[in-house]
């Protein structure tokens, strides 16, 4: 079945005869896609400061930000990857502020998670971020080369991989995905080209692949994420992500390097809706593209620029239970949300 | 009793709390300009010894507007006005409410014609009168400066720069009935060109300035300086073969002084040359021949730069002075260096000729050295007089080395010379100075130590020396506390000038023993301050300092003791201040009782970004 998209003036042009993908014509403040099917894609709001957590402010409130001014309220510097836990928050790691923003839409609470100044084990580089069963949070840092583990309340619990004298035992923790289920942790190692399986305390039981451009080889894994039985490792340059097992058997990969639409050139992040369509997010064209398991390009959104629905070094991309779509606005220091609205049906084909 | 309340305080403080959160560029035709700043208000009661207590209520603020017209690269501007800005309302830790403004310009940033202008000028500030190695005296007073630069630089054209500046300051000193002030003008022009490969340059500056100085350290009689001088020269560099070049020069100044009365004035002509090439990369070789008409001259100038004047000094009196200079240094291995050089200097001083052959050799060294880094150089020179027939040996030496030693990390260096030439070949310095410091660190506790010693003096004259010692340590534990102390030590000989007590830049043989003042102290300080909270500041600091001044007219003790107690605390834009200030400040010299001047106070400032 072919793929229609009917957005506001949206229309896919022939694949190859693209240099780049072309955004999306959108009312810049709010657009929606229609889709094929009746499905559809629309953008919410975006967010970048806790002060946009919080709740109307009474008069007293309002008095005395007056008075003594606002609060310093802590923003997103240059935020990387995203995540939500089962509560519907949504965290943020932030490289640029050396820690991790919590966005408590729900409760309109915000938390900043930081660990710094410490002899031991602080939180330099705060690269990529998991959370588990128990919504106890997994961020690794890539400077310090080990994964940092807070309970959901942001206290410190403590830190997978830290040698003695302090050093870390990855050389460039990047991604990471929990498997709570099976007691394991997954960490892509992207100095080693290599995809760490842990248990819970640490402890290296597998490693998946080597460096090279083969099946089950990385070039600089950077993005994990678990989808059902299998791992998605963004293998960034060989511009593509490759899926496995979970006991790190290869199964398919998509994508290919290239200059058209449908081609991969600094793939970013990973996620999967719940119709199994997996969106890549690719930070030098500012674009989402969305596959079907088939690696066939469906459609894609976003363009270069700083207004709704476009991006700037987009780094982080997440699809929550209720098909939310967080894409980290690297560069524009912010979060877009979008929510896509399908009709839960088996994966579709995708562009020819 | 005074009670000052000033109406408009109630109008700031009323915007203060009206005052909504606003922050945008604003436009003005083609002008842009953003601005933030403070408001502050407090409350200070003061007493002393020598003036009534009084209390008052100030308000003042401080704001900075920085901003373009038409295009930063056109012109952009900062500027920071501040009135009445103190301990109580700021972080001016000044007992006396400063008033003035802060401004500079930049015109055709980026341009070929770039130019920049500054200004600034302060009411009731507190300044420094300067003694070496020891604590500054207080003083307070009113200044004001402004400066302008342009420049040219046009390709294939010659370029061209010029600078002018100007100032004046006006103080009295605490604890004397004394008063001082400078003033100054200076205006620089320079000139590149390079033709048929040859770079040239030339110059012109002239200036002036007015000194009244203190008469408590100077005189029973107020001292009064005034000097003009002026300059202009050339010069020319031209690359030779084997990586050299070859640069001669030639320069013409003059000065003109005036000191009660007695005056000084004189040309002095200097010529120099110099050629250098490397035949290896591991050879080097240098000639230099440096000419001066008017030896004597060039001391006067060097006593006129550093702010002082050398009267009835006769510079009519022919003098000059030819030095010659062949240095090789050579590069063995890439951790030492090796030199050899051979000097010829010849004078003619008072009427009496001089000369002295020195050579030698010295030589760098490089290594680590207990998992640190250890430098060191030592430099030989062997000198023959051929007026007095005495030889002498001199040597130079310096080491440093630093190295984290289990856990410390440690630094520390040494120097000694011994006859080391200075201007005037009768004269020989000799000098040691030695440093160091340790810090080491566990966990949120962290300590820090360190001393040094100077001490320098013309060889074989008694009474010459100038010294200095000092300590200081500090311990810390995170925020929660932080403890500082300091000892120094000095004594020496001085120049007074409007700015203080200047080392002396010449042999002070060379000046009149009016002009030389005797200084010798000590001073010492501790200080503790803690943030038990985010955004709460309690410290403490006291220091004491004290001297003995001698000119050949006055003799005084002179002390100084400052005490501050300070609590600060930030709530978001809100900073509220209080705390307790005190200054005992005396010279028996002045013939009054040293004055004491306390403080309480409390105030509160608000920040703003107003567009």
């Amino acid at each position: 079945m072919a793929l229609v998209v009917t957005g506001i003036a949206l229309l896919l042009t022939p694949l190859s005869a693209t240099p780049k993908p072309k955004a999306p014509a959108a009312t810049p403040e709010l657009w929606e896609m229609s889709l094929d099917g009746g499905r559809k894609l629309s953008w919410e709001h975006s967010f970048n400061s806790e002060v946009e957590v919080r709740p109307n402010r009474g008069f007293w409130t309002k008095l005395v930000n007056v008075i003594a001014g606002e609060p310093e309220y802590h923003s997103l510097v240059r935020p990387y990857s995203i995540a939500t836990d089962s509560r519907g928050r949504i965290l943020v790691t932030d490289p640029g502020a050396a820690g991790v923003h919590i966005f408590d839409f729900t409760q309109h609470k915000y938390k900043f998670i930081q660990r710094t100044g410490k002899d031991k084990d602080s939180m330099l580089t705060p690269q990529c971020i998991a959370v588990d069963a128990q919504d106890n949070i997994y961020v690794t840092d890539s400077d310090a080369g080990v994964i940092f583990v807070f309970e959901p309340s942001g206290k410190y619990l403590h830190t997978l991989g830290s040698l003695k004298g302090g050093e870390g035992y990855f050389k460039r923790p990047t991604g990471i995905a929990v498997d709570s289920a099976a007691q394991r942790i997954y960490v892509s190692d992207t100095l080693r080209d290599q995809v760490f399986i842990l248990d819970m305390q640490g402890k290296v039981l597998q490693t998946i692949g080597k460096s090279g451009d083969a099946e089950g080889e990385f070039n600089l894994p950077t993005e994990l994420r678990l989808d059902g039985p299998n791992l998605m490792v963004v293998d960034a340059m060989n511009f593509r992500v490759q899926v496995f097992d979970r006991s790190g058997a290869f199964q398919y990969a998509i994508g290919k390097i290239g200059d058209s639409t449908g081609a991969m050139f600094r793939p970013k992040a990973v996620s999967i809706d719940s119709e199994g369509d997996i969106y890549v997010v690719d930070a030098l064209w500012g674009v989402v593209q969305v596959f079907n398991r088939q690696g066939q390009l469906l459609y894609y959104f976003g363009s270069k620029g700083t207004h709704a629905g476009e991006f700037q070094l987009p780094s982080g991309l997440f699809i929550d239970h209720d098909d939310r779509v967080l894409v980290v606005d690297s560069f524009n220091r912010r979060v877009q949300v979008f929510q896509y609205v399908g009709l839960k049906t088996p994966p579709r084909e995708g562009l020819q | 009793m005074r009670v000052s309340l000033r109406v408009a305080g109630f109008v700031q403080a009323g915007l203060l709390l009206l005052a909504g959160p606003v922050a945008a560029q604003v436009k003005f035709g083609e002008a842009s300009t953003n601005a933030n700043g403070t408001i502050s208000t407090g409350y200070t009661a003061s007493y002393g010894n020598l003036t009534g207590s009084t209390h008052s209520w100030t308000v003042g603020g401080a704001a900075n507007f920085a901003g373009s017209f038409y295009n930063p690269n056109f012109l952009s501007f900062n500027v920071s006005p501040y009135l009445n800005q103190s301990q109580a309302n700021s972080n001016f830790q000044s007992i006396s409410d400063a008033s003035g403004v802060n401004a500079t310009a930049n015109i055709f940033a980026g341009s070929k014609f770039p130019g920049a202008f500054s200004y600034s000028k302060a009411y009731n500030s507190e300044g420094n009168y300067a003694v070496p190695g020891l604590s500054n005296y207080v003083t307070h007073g009113n200044s004001d400066t402004v400066g302008v630069n342009w420049s040219e630089n046009l390709p294939d054209a010659p370029s061209f720069s010029a600078g002018f500046q100007m100032g004046s300051s006006q103080y009295s000193v605490y604890g004397t009935n004394d008063a001082g002030n400078n003033a100054f003008h200076s205006l620089n022009l320079h000139s590149g060109y390079k033709w048929a490969g040859i770079n040239m340059g030339a110059y012109y500056t002239t200036g002036g300035g007015h000194s009244l100085i203190p008469q408590v350290v100077a005189g029973t009689q107020t001292t009064e300086i005034h000097s003009d001088n002026n300059a202009y020269g050339f010069n020319a560099v031209h690359l030779l073969p084997m990586q050299g070049s070859i640069s001669a020069g030639i320069n013409r100044s003059a000065w003109n002084s005036d000191y009660l009365g007695a005056t000084s004035s004189g040309t002095i002509d200097i010529v120099n040359t110099l050629a250098a090439v490397h035949p290896t990369e591991k050879l080097s070789l240098s000639a230099a021949a440096n000419y001066s008409d008017n030896l004597s001259g060039q001391l006067i100038q060097s006593v006129v730069a550093a702010g002082g004047v050398v009267p009835g000094f006769n510079s009519n009196e022919t003098s000059d002075s030819l030095d010659l200079t062949a240095l090789a240094s050579y590069t063995p291995l890439p951790n030492l260096q090796t030199s050899a050089f051979f000097e010829r200097r010849t004078q003619s001083f008072l009427g009496v000729d001089y000369g002295v052959k020195s050579y030698g050799g010295g030589a760098t060294y490089a290594h680590t050295l207990l998992d640190g880094n250890f430098n060191a150089s030592l430099t030989l020179t062997a000198n023959s007089a051929n007026n007095t027939g005495q030889d002498t040996l001199g040597f130079s030496t310096t080491e440093n080395y630093s190295s984290e030693i289990l856990g410390w990390h440690v630094t520390g260096s040494f120097g000694y010379a011994q006859n080391v030439q200075t201007l005037l070949v009768t004269y020989m310095n000799s000098f040691y100075n030695y440093s160091g410091n340790v810090r080491r660190r566990w966990r949120n506790f962290n300590v820090s130590a360190g001393a040094g010693a100077s001490r320098t003096a013309l060889t074989q004259q008694a009474g010459t020396a100038n010294s200095s010692q000092s300590y200081n340590a500090n311990i810390g534990y995170g925020a929660w506390l932080t403890a500082t102390g300091s000892y120094s030590k000095a004594d020496g000989q001085a120049l007074a000038t409007g700015a203080g007590l200047v080392p002396v830049p010449v042999p002070s043989p060379i000046l009149p023993s009016s002009l030389v003042s005797l200084f010798g102290g000590n001073s010492y300080s501790f200080g503790l301050s803690s943030t038990p909270v985010k955004r709460l500041i309690i410290a403490a600091a006291y220091a004491k300092s004290t001297s003995n001044t001698s000119s050949d007219a006055v003799a005084s003790t002179n002390q100084n003791d400052q005490m501050n107690v300070l609590v600060q605390y930030q709530f978001r834009k809100l900073n509220f201040t209080s705390g307790f200030a005190r200054l005992e400040q005396g010279f028996s010299g002045s013939g009054t009782q040293p004055e004491v001047i306390s403080s309480y106070y409390f105030g509160v400032s608000r920040w703003f970004n107003f567009f």
